[in-house]
């Protein structure tokens, strides 16, 4: 474990390493810079830490892929090979439908800085295959958030590696979903404290807009929110299984939307601008709401499966 | 024993006292004095085989351990499908304010709150001084060896059957606002005291008005230092914004999921959207419960939280209402028509839950803090 000292030391670094590297060499730097040491030590300071840094700095790239990598507990090199992540369809985590052992379907998306890969790992939830990036049908998304880069994979019946057949991909989506609370939170909490400065400066009727009670509750709530978001958290890391990550991914995305939503709402006409940043959040926000699952989804599983089984534990454990 | 170690035991002795334990399983009684009548016999109970008395002191009648060790226990009851007597809220809220201020006076009486044998309340709120608490007009005029009591108090829960009241009175002069306060620990069969049950929306009693003409109160009853009566009492609205709302987490997590496990066999009977009110009911509760939990240990170790626990405070109602709307939508029109006992129960609890954001100082007063005192947002002049 480490102590607040080392962690902000770590949060600084991770800080510098997302705002220099490039998106394809971001696995590369990040392994460099010891992240294997630093998450063989500390996994979930670590991780909340990278993805926080990234929330705030308005960074996402490829640091998900590792993550979610890891978690699968497959041995692969994630400087050369970049993992798809699961389309944008309802009920659907996964990227590859299978024909035989070494023939699959593909259909996912790539996170900015793929094009390092000359393989892409994909996965039907139970067998994790490599596939050649060549054989695929690679289309750039623009999208509501052009700056995430997203790519769109597609193939059908390629050629492909059995990597593992008995992978734990729910594992590597619980760790993904943890990852995504993190960022969308840092990037949500980072524009509260700007908009609480700027409605603190911005004069209207003659006083600060910041003093109107209507404006301080929008404000409040959004505090509020990622307050709770960010407890709940905790309990992801804690408990580290998929129906927590689920809970709280869902949480964190609706409680990211709300607040962002509010900042929004009192920054007034100039947020609307392009020359103002705070579009750039509520697109990003909305991306990683909706990457493994957004919050509208996610929430509606939650009930189908208290529906199905009250028997739920309570989280977090005291 | 640590509060990790007791869930397991106490869980095993739940098993162990089914029977015993039988008649505690839904809440009894129409009146709110038949509902605590009947939960005294659980906590005598409790107390008897020593697990309401963990975390607490052992010189206030306890048995020691950290204070979590009584959220274990009111978690685990209710997990196990049992009424957490409503006299643990009072308890959770104003033992700690005694234990702080006065620990002689809470060695002499918190073991028999404890064991359910008295109830407490708290005389703060006026009828000109609700969530205003500091333009109070209560007076309390220093005679020499007492005070003399002079005001009215008024939505005090529990007060026309509570042995005991904090009552914050105004020593300092008319203008002297939350400068000028002092808390008292008043009996309530003093001279002068008069109390009327107040009936409300709900069908019950929840709460009285008190009546202090010429209330003679002893020096020795003073909690903390006179004209510190506003100190004292943010340091008791910690607990009543944090360990409370432990408490009320557990009892809701019991009600969604009794009610989701009563009613999911027929999804016909629920509407199409039910799987989304769930969920969202059931993330409101894993958020206040996330938070919650910080708060109740950070209290534990004796830090006091300031103006965050106004996040709490506000978590808290909504989750209520919430929670309270889904139960009504799932079991809909129960509460509309509905003549049996449950039905009953469900409405008062339902009807219970929209005073959660004005009691305790009301939604929008506590978002106002979190603006201004955590946020530094400017105050309006």
């Amino acid at each position: 474990m480490m102590d607040a000292a080392e962690l902000d030391l770590v949060r600084s670094s991770l800080r510098h390493l997302l705002t220099t590297a490039p998106p394809a060499d971001l696995p590369h730097q990040l392994i460099e810079a010891g992240w294997r040491e630093l998450i063989a030590d500390d996994p979930n300071a670590v991780t909340e830490a990278l993805f926080t840094e990234q929330g705030a700095a308005h960074v996402s790239g490829p640091a998900l892929e590792l993550v979610m990598l890891d978690a699968t507990d497959v041995e692969i090199d994630p400087t050369n090979v970049a993992l798809v992540l699961p389309p944008l369809r309802r009920g659907v985590t996964v990227t590859a439908t299978r024909i035989d052992n070494n023939h699959v379907s593909v259909d996912g998306l790539l996170l900015a800085g793929a094009d390092r890969a000359a393989h892409l790992v994909v996965t039907d939830g139970s067998t994790l295959w490599s596939v050649p990036m060549a054989a695929c049908t690679a289309t750039a998304v623009g999208g509501f958030d052009p700056a995430l880069g997203l790519t769109r994979v597609h193939a059908n019946g390629v050629d492909a590696v059995v990597l593992s057949e008995n992978v734990d991909w729910a594992g590597a989506v619980a760790a993904g979903r943890r990852a995504l609370s993190c960022e969308m939170i840092a990037a949500a909490r980072h524009w509260l404290t700007e908009t609480v400065a700027y409605v603190t400066a911005r004069v209207q009727y003659r006083r600060p807009i910041g003093s109107f009670q209507s404006v301080q509750h929008r404000l409040a709530d959004a505090h509020i929110a990622l307050s709770a978001a960010t407890d709940a958290v905790v309990t992801a890391f804690e408990e580290h299984d998929a129906w927590t990550a689920l809970l709280v991914k869902a949480l964190a995305g609706r409680s990211s939307t709300l607040a962002i939503a509010n900042c929004f709402q009192v920054t007034g006409g100039i947020a609307f601008t392009a020359e103002h940043d705070l579009h750039h959040a509520i697109e990003r926000i909305r991306l990683l709401d909706a990457l493994l699952g957004g919050h509208e989804e996610l929430t509606w599983t939650v009930g189908e499966r208290i529906l199905a089984d009250p028997s739920v534990p309570r989280l977090p454990r005291l | 024993m640590t509060p990790a170690e007791i869930a397991p035991s106490f869980r095993s002795w739940l098993a162990d006292h089914r029977a015993d334990l039988e008649p505690f399983r839904r809440e009894h009684g129409r009146t709110i004095v038949e509902t605590y009548d009947h939960d005294r016999d659980l906590m005598h109970l409790l107390f008897e085989a020593g697990w309401s008395r963990y975390g607490w002191p052992e010189e206030f009648g306890g048995l020691g351990g950290s204070p979590v060790s009584r959220g274990v226990i009111h978690d685990e009851l209710t997990a196990a499908g049992y009424h957490l007597p409503e006299a643990f809220a009072a308890l959770e809220v104003i033992a700690p304010m005694l234990m702080k201020y006065r620990p002689d006076l809470a060695a002499e009486q918190l073991p028999a709150a404890i064991r359910g044998d008295e109830v407490w309340c708290q005389g703060f709120s006026e009828p000109d001084a609700g969530s205003d608490l500091a333009s109070l007009r209560t007076r309390a005029f220093d005679e020499g060896d007492h005070f003399r009591i002079v005001g009215q108090k008024t939505w005090t829960s529990n007060g026309h059957f509570s042995k005991r009241i904090a009552v914050l009175a105004r020593t300092g002069e008319p203008d002297s606002a939350h400068r000028g306060l002092t808390m008292f620990w008043v009996d309530m069969d003093a001279p002068g005291l008069t109390v009327r049950p107040i009936m409300c929306a709900n069908g019950r009693e929840e709460v009285a008005e008190e009546f202090f003409d010429d209330v003679i109160v002893s020096r020795d009853r003073i909690v903390g230092e006179i004209g510190g009566g506003w100190g004292v009492v943010m340091y008791l609205l910690q607990f009543e914004r944090g360990n409370y709302a432990w408490q009320r987490q557990a009892i809701l997590h019991s009600r969604v999921l009794d009610t989701v496990a009563a009613v999911a066999d027929d999804r016909s009977s629920l509407p199409p959207d039910a799987p989304a009110q769930v969920g969202e009911a059931y993330l409101d509760l894993m958020a206040l419960r996330a938070r919650s939990r910080t708060t109740m240990r950070t209290l534990a170790t004796g830090v006091d939280l300031g103006p965050e626990i106004s996040i709490d405070k506000v978590m808290l109602g909504a989750t209520e209402q919430r929670v309270n709307d889904l139960i009504a939508g799932l079991t809909w029109p129960s509460q509309e028509l509905g003549d049996d006992e449950e039905a009953w129960t469900r409405r008062h609890l339902w009807w219970y839950s929209r005073i959660t954001t004005i009691y305790g100082g009301a939604a929008e007063v506590q978002r106002d803090l979190v603006a201004q005192r955590v946020l530094g947002l400017p105050r309006s002049s």
